[in-house]
Formats: C-alpha cells, sequence, structure tokens
C-alpha cells in the first residue's frame, strides 16, 4: 500500500521543488509579431554577464569569469545563427571598430533603456501552483516604452534597426549534500527607427553555465525573436 | 495495416499539423526528432526497443515505439521445472510527454507522460523430453506441447527527466505506473504465475494486497497485471 501512495506524491514534491526557481515572461510590441520574421541582424550592446561561484582566490576568479564570459559570447553568436539571426556584439572584450560610437552613443543608449525598463518592470504575474503563463499566450505590454528619437540616424550606421541588451546574471550555492544553480536571463530589443522597446523577455532557470545547459536556453530565446506570433 | 496503427498514424499527422500551427517549436537548437532505445527493457525483457521521439510544441513531445522481446521462462508452481513457457512479444505504442519547465523547451528536463502500447504475443509451452534413455545416453529434446495467442494492451501512467548531453545525446530517466491487460481468448489458468512477466515490470503491484484499496476498478484476475516499470533512454538528436 505504500508504494502507490509514494509514487503519486513524488512528483507533486519534485515539481514544488523544481517549479519554484523557473518561469518565462514574455512581452511584446503587436507591431514586433508582424515583422519579426524579418529580422536578419540585431546589435548587442555591452552584455551583462555575471556568474557568481565559489573561488579560491580573487585571481581565479577574474580569469575564469573572462573565460566563461568570452565561450557565454560564442554561445550567444552561434545559437544566434541557428536561429538566422546575425548577431554582433559591442563590448570592451571583443571591441576592434566604431569605437567612438559605442562610447558616444552605443552605452548611453544601453543606459537609457536600463533607466526606461526600471520604471516600468515586467508583469510575473503567477497562476494558481506557481505555474508561468505559456508563452502562446497573447502578452504585449502594458505600457509602451518609447525613447528619444534622436539615435535613429544608427540604423546607417549598423546596416541594422535592431539593438539589444542582455543579461545573464548566474549564482552557484554548494550546500551540504547538493549544488544549486540559479540564472537570471533577459533581453530587451529596440527599434532604434520607432524608438520603440519590441521584445522583453525574462527567464529565471536553473542550470549549469556550461555550452550543454545554455545552448538550449539561449537558442530558444532567440528562436522566439524571430518566430513570435 | 492494424486498425491501432492507423489510429497512432492519424493521432499524429493531426498533432503535428495542430501543434505546429498554435506554438514557436524551438526543440533543441532546433533539433526536434531523437531517436532512443530502452536499455532498462532491454536488461528486463532482451529483444529490441526503438523510440523516436517528436518535439510537437514548446511542452509537449509524442514518442512513437516498437519493442521485441523473446524470453523463456522455467519456474512454476503448476509446471514441473523441466518445462518452460516461451513468450515472443511484439509491441507497438505512443507517448505523450508534458515537459515541466516553463522556462526550458521539449525535448529536456522534467516530465509527465501518459503511454498506450498494443502487441501480439505468442505464448510456446513446451517440456523438455530426454530421449535414448535406454542406451544411457541423455539427450535432451525440447517440444512444443501447447501454442497459444494473445493480445496485450498497456497503459501507464509516469514521470521522468531527460538531459541532453553535449547538445547531440539524450538520457531519460523515468518511472510510470502501469496496466498490462492479456487477452488469452480462452481461460488458461497456467498462465497466472507468468503473466506478471509479460508486462516486464521492476514492481509487481499484483502481490501487494493495498492495490484492492486504491484500485477498486481493476479487478485481480487472470490476465490483468498492475506494475510500476522504470525507464531508461539512451538517444541520440537526429534533427
Amino acid at each position: 500500500m505504500k508504494i502507490p501512495f509514494l509514487f503519486w506524491l513524488l512528483p507533486l514534491i519534485l515539481s514544488s521543488c523544481i517549479g519554484t526557481s523557473s518561469g518565462l515572461w514574455i512581452e511584446a510590441n503587436p507591431a514586433f509579431r508582424e515583422e519579426n520574421q524579418q529580422i536578419k541582424k540585431i546589435i548587442l550592446i555591452d552584455p551583462d554577464l555575471i556568474l557568481f561561484e565559489d573561488y579560491s582566490s580573487r585571481e581565479n576568479m577574474i580569469l575564469d569569469q573572462e573565460i566563461k564570459e568570452g565561450n557565454i559570447l560564442t554561445i550567444l553568436k552561434k545559437n544566434a545563427l541557428l536561429a538566422k539571426i546575425d548577431l554582433e556584439i559591442y563590448s570592451p572584450v571583443s571591441l576592434k571598430k566604431n569605437q567612438i560610437t559605442y562610447f558616444n552613443y552605443l552605452l548611453p543608449l544601453k543606459e537609457k533603456l536600463l533607466q526606461a525598463n526600471f520604471h516600468q518592470e515586467i508583469s510575473t504575474k503567477r497562476r494558481r501552483g506557481g505555474i508561468i503563463s505559456p508563452v502562446s499566450s497573447n502578452r504585449v505590454f502594458e505600457e509602451q516604452i518609447i525613447l528619444d528619437s534622436d539615435l535613429s540616424w544608427l540604423k546607417e550606421e549598423y546596416n541594422t534597426k535592431y539593438f539589444m541588451i542582455m543579461g545573464l546574471i548566474g549564482n552557484k550555492n554548494t550546500k551540504v549534500f547538493r549544488t544549486y544553480y540559479q540564472n537570471l536571463y533577459f533581453i530587451i530589443l529596440l527599434d532604434i527607427e520607432r524608438a520603440e522597446v519590441m521584445y522583453r523577455e525574462v527567464r529565471k532557470f536553473n542550470a549549469k553555465h556550461n555550452p550543454g545547459e545554455l545552448n538550449g536556453v539561449l537558442f530558444d530565446s532567440f528562436n522566439l525573436i524571430k518566430k513570435l506570433k | 495495416m492494424s486498425y491501432f496503427v492507423r489510429k497512432i498514424l492519424c493521432f499524429l499527422i493531426l498533432s503535428l499539423i495542430y501543434f505546429q500551427s498554435i506554438s514557436q517549436i524551438s526543440g533543441f537548437q532546433g533539433k526536434r526528432i531523437i531517436l532512443k532505445s530502452d536499455v532498462s527493457k532491454l536488461i528486463l525483457e532482451g529483444g529490441y526497443d526503438v523510440e523516436g521521439e517528436f518535439v510537437l510544441s514548446r511542452h509537449i513531445s509524442l514518442s512513437l515505439n516498437h519493442h521485441f522481446s523473446n524470453q523463456i521462462w522455467k519456474q512454476s508452481k503448476r509446471i514441473t521445472p523441466l518445462d518452460s513457457l516461451q513468450f515472443k512479444k511484439k509491441m507497438i505504442g505512443f507517448t505523450l510527454k508534458k515537459y515541466w519547465n516553463p522556462a526550458i523547451t521539449a525535448p529536456k528536463g522534467f516530465y509527465y507522460s501518459f503511454s498506450m502500447e498494443r502487441g501480439r504475443m505468442d505464448l510456446l509451452k513446451s517440456e523438455i523430453i530426454p530421449v535414448d534413455e535406454g542406451n544411457n545416453i541423455f539427450f535432451p529434446f525440447r517440444q512444443t506441447i501447447e501454442i497459444r495467442q494473445a493480445v496485450i494492451k498497456e497503459f501507464s501512467l509516469g514521470f521522468g527527466y531527460q538531459w541532453i548531453l553535449k547538445s547531440r545525446f539524450s538520457l531519460d530517466i523515468g518511472t510510470s505506473l502501469d496496466y498490462t491487460n492479456v487477452n488469452l481468448g480462452s481461460n488458461w489458468p497456467e498462465f497466472r504465475d507468468y503473466q506478471k512477466y509479460v508486462a516486464g515490470n521492476a514492481i509487481h503491484l499484483d502481490d501487494n494486497p493495498g492495490i484492492g484499496i486504491l484500485f477498486p476498478f481493476i479487478p485481480t484476475l487472470d490476465g490483468r497485471e498492475m506494475g510500476i516499470s522504470i525507464r531508461l533512454s539512451l538517444g541520440i538528436l537526429l534533427f
């Protein structure tokens, strides 16, 4: 009699453990759902990659952070390419050209975008049982995020009107019996011509910071940019 | 083509059309088809097992599987130790999986599953006859004394976790509560001792007195078996 009872209790216990720290929240401009299939190139401005882990020394931490950051940038590019998006990354690590534009215009643009988003936090309403509403639901911005249109000339400079900022904040906690990985990932996509935020995504998930674990998540993110209906 | 196979194909085609139209399918890096084999079935029952898992939507996948096993059981209370019963089982079925994690898409992560299987089984009851006893030469000869055909139906509800390794391979570990119905056509008392081996379950719940209280709608009769099975599948992501 004990076996069937345990059998049905086990998934409930497991789902409650896994479910509390996972979620996907998406908001998109209605116009974005019509034109997203034509997106071919995106400029990614200074991605924020912060991975907290246990390190024996500060030197190890800095070195490891740099290696991991480089790896994640490679994974990002690879997955964007699989979703048929040409992702150009502009960050201090990979900067080769357009340095003046980067420091004078792209970084202030990132700051503006973050500020505008800070004033309108993403809606993270939960349904019963902690289960998040599915992506297929028709989510739109409650209030459209609009920026100044004085940077629309960047479209000609970079040959695309889509500019993006992203962040991956990962935390590793080691307890007596288990290691927990908690990650927060976000992207904000801006149409520089309209000066409107077109798409915003926040994702919470548990995964190690290695290519095998991140590939699925990052590909899904770019795939949604391209195919969201 | 049997009626059951046609039903499965119709279900698959309709599901593909329906799910493609309503959602954005990511798969794992765009790969949506996995070719798998259940290692636990190979260990417990032998034979071979092939399964194809198709990702239908962000969180739902459908698997089609075929399993063949050929087992010989010798231990029995009613049949003498020299006698044996051989099962040749051919099964075909489908499994529907609902992946739970909203941030990670199918086919990776924790899932609940429902599966249905149907198949045919040949039962060969045989006895070993020593010949040439007069000349003190033992030459054991197995003689089939009874052949029966049976139809098997299996339903199961379960859960598990699927890992994707190196973006190319899959490892699926799960468990499920199985109900197996073996239709022999007519009564065959000897089969009662063997029926628990037919289902290939790791734990047989028929021996457990509590099962009658929890599942009163399923009478414990000949040809009906409940148990808990385990799944350990290894696969490769095709495209």
